[in-house]
């Protein structure tokens, strides 16, 4: 059959560098298409997802409304400042979550059923097809309730932030949801080795709640742990501080840095463990 | 588990149901110490948030807690939570509905409710037995901040509270699980019915750090009794008529939830359509 539309000749004419990219995401696109009318056919089902995201992020501001009954600043941050990090956490998880999370869930149990063919053999990257290929659009609603939350909590202190800490902290937001990844990459990658390994789908879970928490609440070698090998204090603290602080030192430098070097060293785990694959079904 | 008490005409069937649950649960033993060891990453982020709360002064009391004292409370609900929450009980009930799995128990003298419950006992054990050391482990590494009773008649009491509390819990779970007669896809009640279980049920915080008026309501509803009761009663927080009230209301839940999850059954039943077979 033929294509009543050819792909634009200006594309081929692309240098490789920009072409590549545009081809990921068109294949995003379709692949995020795909999903919408997935979820549209479960409408109630759809719904009601989002109404269990909004429980467990009630559970969080919950618990700072009752912290914040008994003092007034916690690790030097006050209540509204803290309303901004659960809000930026909730922002960066649920734009990670719409984007890899269900993929990344779902690793473990393709790699034990043997499902995982189906993305090693199409023509694209196997990392790419076997980590954005559902989308989770219920998470759209979820993030912009995180954000409403930064919002508000901006405008209890007062705060005017200028357009440049506005750019820094979706920058550094984009920059917590690369971690996020990179870190859940790395965990459901041991499911090449260990058989069933939801486990490590709860352990992401627990890691996550780390990112809600004010980096200075954490002491010694957790928070050293925490904030160099696996940077999940940074990931929501960041972009917080950008607006309640005016963060602009050496520290973006290597948080991007380090952003980087946890994707790239994730991307090689993946591949290294590609290698023991064994198709269980086939 | 030895031959003969596996022979017994009622109980055997249930203790070999039991016994099948241990092997299960074994066969993936890396799952389980994966759960286990990152289990401890929420008690580390309670340590620090309590230890900021409290402005890292150990002496400080906010609402009648140390930090000593907020700390016990959070070790003490680890082991609770390994003792007596179930972990995939009420997702594995539903999957067996929805893939007609139950088909078989409708034909076999067993009963579908103790069935699932020596499962579920027999993960609790493997769980606790395979957690026990890396928590003694913490509870080792967190002495100094401590603060568990040390007369035995508070643990004498707790016992009971914590074997209600594994009972209240499994039957709620169940009940939530039953669901899945009706609903296709139950993982989100199970979600929104759990996160409030945790808050109004004291998992995120002590209960007694709300204010009063809606602390008196909370003591009403069974999510209470599920954790806050039980870690209540080893804390030393309630008197002893409270104690005794928190028994009755913790025994009146369990029962009406028994009731529930009976009706559940029969209802369900008249509506599953064995799909699959």
């Amino acid at each position: 059959m033929t294509h009543p539309h050819p792909e634009p000749q200006a594309d081929c004419r692309q240098p490789r560098l920009i072409r590549r990219p545009c081809r990921y995401l068109r294949l995003a696109w379709a692949l995020f298409r795909y999903s919408l009318a997935r979820e549209m056919m479960f409408k109630v089902n759809f719904l009601l997802w989002i109404v269990v995201e909004i429980a467990w992020f009630a559970l969080q501001w919950a618990l700072i409304e009752v912290l914040f009954h008994h003092v007034r600043e916690i690790a030097g941050w006050n209540k509204y400042e803290m309303i901004i990090l659960i809000g930026a956490s909730q922002f960066i998880q649920q734009t990670f979550q719409l984007l890899f999370m269900i993929n990344c869930i779902e690793l473990p149990e393709n790699v034990r059923t043997g499902k995982l063919d189906f993305c090693l053999l199409q023509p694209a990257n196997s990392q790419f097809l076997a980590t954005v290929r559902k989308f989770d659009i219920g998470s759209i609603a979820n993030a912009g309730l995180g954000l409403a939350f930064v919002f508000y909590g901006v405008w209890k202190l007062g705060l005017q932030p200028s357009l440049a800490q506005i750019l820094l902290f979706f920058f550094l937001s984009g920059n917590g949801v690369l971690i996020h990844y990179a870190v859940m990459l790395s965990i459901v990658t041991l499911s090449f080795w260990i058989v069933r390994a939801h486990g490590l789908v709860v352990g992401y879970y627990q890691l996550f709640q780390l990112t809600r928490i004010p980096r200075e609440a954490f002491k010694g070698i957790i928070r050293i742990i925490f904030t160099f090998a696996l940077p999940m204090l940074l990931v929501a603290c960041c972009p917080a501080e950008t607006l309640t602080r005016n963060l602009w030192n050496w520290n973006l430098l290597w948080i991007t840095g380090l952003t980087l070097i946890l994707l790239s060293l994730s991307a090689a785990w993946f591949r290294f463990a590609l290698r023991f694959y064994t198709s269980a079904s086939s | 588990m030895t031959s003969s008490s596996l022979q017994h005409p009622f109980l055997g069937k249930y203790l070999r149901v039991m016994s099948i649950g241990f092997q299960n649960t074994l066969v993936y033993r890396w799952n389980f110490l994966i759960r286990a060891f990152f289990g401890f990453l929420p008690l580390t982020c309670s340590f620090f948030l309590w230890n900021a709360f409290f402005g890292g002064d150990p002496d400080a009391r906010i609402q009648g807690y140390a930090f000593s004292g907020m700390i016990s409370y959070f070790l003490a609900m680890m082991l609770l939570d390994s003792l007596a929450s179930p972990t995939e009980d009420d997702w594995q009930v539903a999957g067996e509905i929805r893939d007609g799995l139950i088909s078989q128990f409708l034909l076999k003298p067993i009963d579908y409710l103790a069935y699932r419950f020596s499962l579920f006992l027999a993960c609790r054990l493997v769980y606790t037995s395979t957690t026990i050391l890396p928590a003694l482990g913490m509870l080792f590494f967190l002495r100094q901040y401590l603060a568990f009773p040390e007369e035995p008649a508070v643990w004498l009491v707790t016992l009971p509270a914590v074997l209600l509390s594994a009972i209240l819990q499994f039957l709620a779970a169940y009940c939530i699980a039953l669901l899945a007669f009706w609903i296709l896809e139950i993982g989100a009640p199970i979600f929104i019915i759990y996160s409030i279980e945790l808050l109004a049920g004291g998992h995120v915080f002590p209960l007694d750090l709300l204010p009063g008026s809606l602390y008196r309501l909370l003591m009403w509803t069974p999510f209470a009794y599920e954790y806050w009761f039980p870690l209540g009663v080893f804390l030393g927080k309630f008197s002893q008529p409270e104690i005794w009230r928190g028994f009755i209301l913790q025994i009146t839940w369990i029962a009406i939830f028994y009731l529930l999850a009976r009706w559940l059954w029969s209802r369900g039943i008249k509506h599953y359509s064995a799909v699959g077979g």
